[in-house]
């Protein structure tokens, strides 16, 4: 997942350092107001920690070799946020001094391994982990499920960068001047192997390493302070800021496809699509597409209107209704995991 | 003073030579002492030309040089600097056989991975070579394309990406090989990089060979141990080595800053022998600007 030189347009470049830069302003701040003077020796040990888990080989059917990422399992064991710091210096150190992604790509880089796949396995473990206490089997599964989610988060972040370019960067001619390769392929190409095969790898290596410390040595990790329960309540206020960010931020799905020109992701026409790209209906797909009559078909009320801003609105409520059905389920599972056990 | 035996250097691993199929084991070990080969790689001569050079005009320099390849998309002009970048190395008497592995491996490398991009499936565009046509293949459920030609905009793309690939990695080495770690991390500070951050590179740097020698032992314990093919515990044996790394990580993290506070640390960083900027340095930064401003005029 390291990006070379040469294979991300200068645009998506420069946008990598600067999503980037507020995460280092904001990972210094938070691991400066937690860590006080021990930051600099821990996290520096953290980020060669995460150096060298790279360097534990794991042997993957056809007879060849994977290894883990471990930035996952550096977010669980220092936080999310010393992970970022961590996990970031090792790719600088990396593309400085080993060649091993490059240096223009290095925000994109930071972007991918070291934000999306540490919040992401991170949130997924809180999330399965809940209150449980520090030796409970849930914290395994939490550990090993976002080592699996955020490694694929990640590819698919990774995917969509290189998908990207061939629409942003082409000349005259229409030729691409960076990755030839469109997001079919890549995200093809990079989502399967991670589906597949490494998201497996790094899932086993993060929770096993969790299950060992929680055997060899419990006060290492963060849930053992106390009874058992996390040392600091989960900020939910702060997810919640962010998740309603991130649905205002949904009407770019909208607007950025129209001012690129492209059309509907590959496979995912509607049936009047399929009939004009194909010339017809097949029968099969019109008799199964009328099965089940979406309330709100594409995000959007059947009797809103086609402009731009009209269906940004319908974007931002559909983004909502979907957050609030997903938490709620997932509150009621949770609630339901920890029921108290009949005697 | 007497050299060092060859299998005592660092880099060296005391394991047998390779054999086909050997272990994840062996395969891990071999490369964390190729690593710490790495990490223990003397300094560049300070006589060559770049390693004259300010570390803060090398990467004002490198950083300017790469963007500028990232922005051009001139095949010949890529090729220049890719050749160029072979003759600075050679002027700067830095050692040219770890540069050539590196100036052949990269664009092999990329070749193998634009190889699709070459194909019509992915580039369209007047067809060069005709791989097949007319044919009616089938792997399973997947129908493969019934014509697949080379074309002349895939190759060009393609050819353009590994000179592109090839050069970033070449300037990234030049200034990498030519520069020890730590002063590298301190001319980061010139564009604006926290000095915590680049402490915490340094010092990442500085004990990252002694959690490489951890895990390297962890791997020969291991080896030593075993007999025969490796057990099916492969995956407990990752578990339980990144579990017994952090520890050590954890205690060493402690350690380490115990002795910086005991010797007066409280948070500033201050370098003993801070270097300082010379003409040559406004040159060569002034040279490395012009060329990005070039490449950004004719983009």
């Amino acid at each position: 997942m390291h990006i070379p030189d040469g294979y991300l347009s200068p645009q998506t470049c420069a946008a990598g350092y600067a999503v980037m830069a507020p995460f280092w302003a904001v990972a210094s701040r938070r691991v400066k107001a937690t860590l006080r003077l021990r930051q600099v020796p821990l996290l520096a040990l953290g980020a060669a920690f995460t150096f060298v888990v790279m360097m534990f080989n794991v042997p993957i059917p056809g007879g060849t070799t994977g290894h883990a990422v471990g930035a996952v399992l550096v977010a669980i064991l220092l936080g999310p946020w010393a992970a970022v710091i961590a996990v970031s210096s090792a790719l600088v150190v990396q593309a400085l001094l080993f060649g091993d992604g490059g240096i223009t790509a290095l925000g994109a880089n930071c972007f991918n391994i070291a934000v999306v796949m540490p919040f992401v396995g991170w949130g997924t473990w809180r999330l399965v982990a809940g209150k449980a206490p520090a030796g409970s089997p849930r914290h395994v599964l939490g550990a090993a499920l976002g080592g699996y989610l955020g490694l694929n988060a990640a590819a698919l972040t990774t995917a969509v960068m290189f998908g990207l370019q061939p629409l942003i960067a082409h000349d005259a001619a229409g030729r691409p001047l960076y990755s030839p390769f469109g997001l079919k392929v890549a995200v093809t190409a990079i989502g399967l192997e991670h589906l597949l095969l490494f998201g497996f790898v790094e899932a086993a290596v993060t929770g096993l390493t969790l299950a060992w410390l929680q055997r060899a040595d419990p006060s290492l990790l963060p849930v053992s302070s106390g009874d058992g329960a996390p040392s600091k309540s989960f900020p939910l206020w702060r997810l919640g800021g962010g998740l309603a960010g991130l649905v205002l931020l949904a009407p770019l799905g909208l607007y950025l496809p129209a001012r690129l020109g492209a059309g509907s992701a590959w496979g995912e026409w509607s049936a009047r699509e399929v009939a004009r790209l194909a010339g017809f209906m097949p029968e099969g797909l019109r008799r199964l597409g009328e099965i089940w009559p979406a309330p709100l078909p594409d995000y959007a009320s059947p009797a809103a209107g086609a402009g731009l801003p009209a269906l940004s609105l319908w974007y931002v409520l559909s983004a909502a209704l979907g957050c609030l059905l997903l938490v709620g389920s997932l509150w009621g599972v949770r609630r339901w995991l920890a029921r108290p056990e009949s005697p | 003073m007497t050299a060092l035996p060859a299998w005592l250097r660092p880099g060296t691993s005391p394991l047998a030579p390779h054999r086909p199929g050997r272990s994840h084991l062996r395969r891990g070990a071999e490369a964390l002492a190729a690593r710490l080969g790495a990490l223990a790689r003397p300094a560049p001569p300070p006589s060559g030309f770049l390693a004259a050079l300010d570390p803060r005009a090398k990467v004002i320099g490198g950083l300017c040089l790469i963007v500028a390849a990232t922005l051009t998309g001139q095949p010949l002009v890529l090729a220049l600097g890719y050749t160029g970048c072979l003759l600075l190395a050679a002027w700067s008497r830095l050692p040219l056989r770890r540069f050539l592995a590196l100036w052949l491996a990269v664009p092999l490398f990329s070749a193998v991975v634009m190889l699709p991009a070459t194909l019509d499936v992915v580039t369209p565009g007047h067809p060069l070579l005709v791989l097949w046509h007319d044919a009616a293949w089938r792997i399973g459920a997947w129908r493969l394309p019934s014509a697949l030609t080379v074309t002349d905009a895939g190759l060009l793309a393609a050819g353009r990406m590994v000179l592109r690939t090839a050069l970033c990695a070449s300037l990234a080495w030049l200034v990498a090989a030519s520069t020890p770690p730590v002063r590298l991390f301190y001319g980061l500070r010139v564009l604006g990089v926290p000095s915590a951050f680049v402490m915490t590179l340094a010092l990442m740097h500085r004990y990252l060979a002694v959690l490489v020698q951890a895990a390297h032992d962890l791997h020969l314990a291991r080896l030593s141990r075993t007999v025969g093919p490796s057990p099916g515990g492969a995956l407990a044996f990752v578990a339980a080595g990144v579990g017994s790394l952090f520890r050590r990580t954890h205690s060493l993290g402690r350690s380490v800053c115990l002795a910086m506070l005991s010797r007066g640390y409280r948070g500033e960083v201050r370098l003993l022998d801070a270097p300082r900027w010379q003409a040559q340095d406004w040159l060569a930064s002034l040279t490395c600007c012009l060329a990005l401003a070039a490449a950004w005029w004719w983009r």
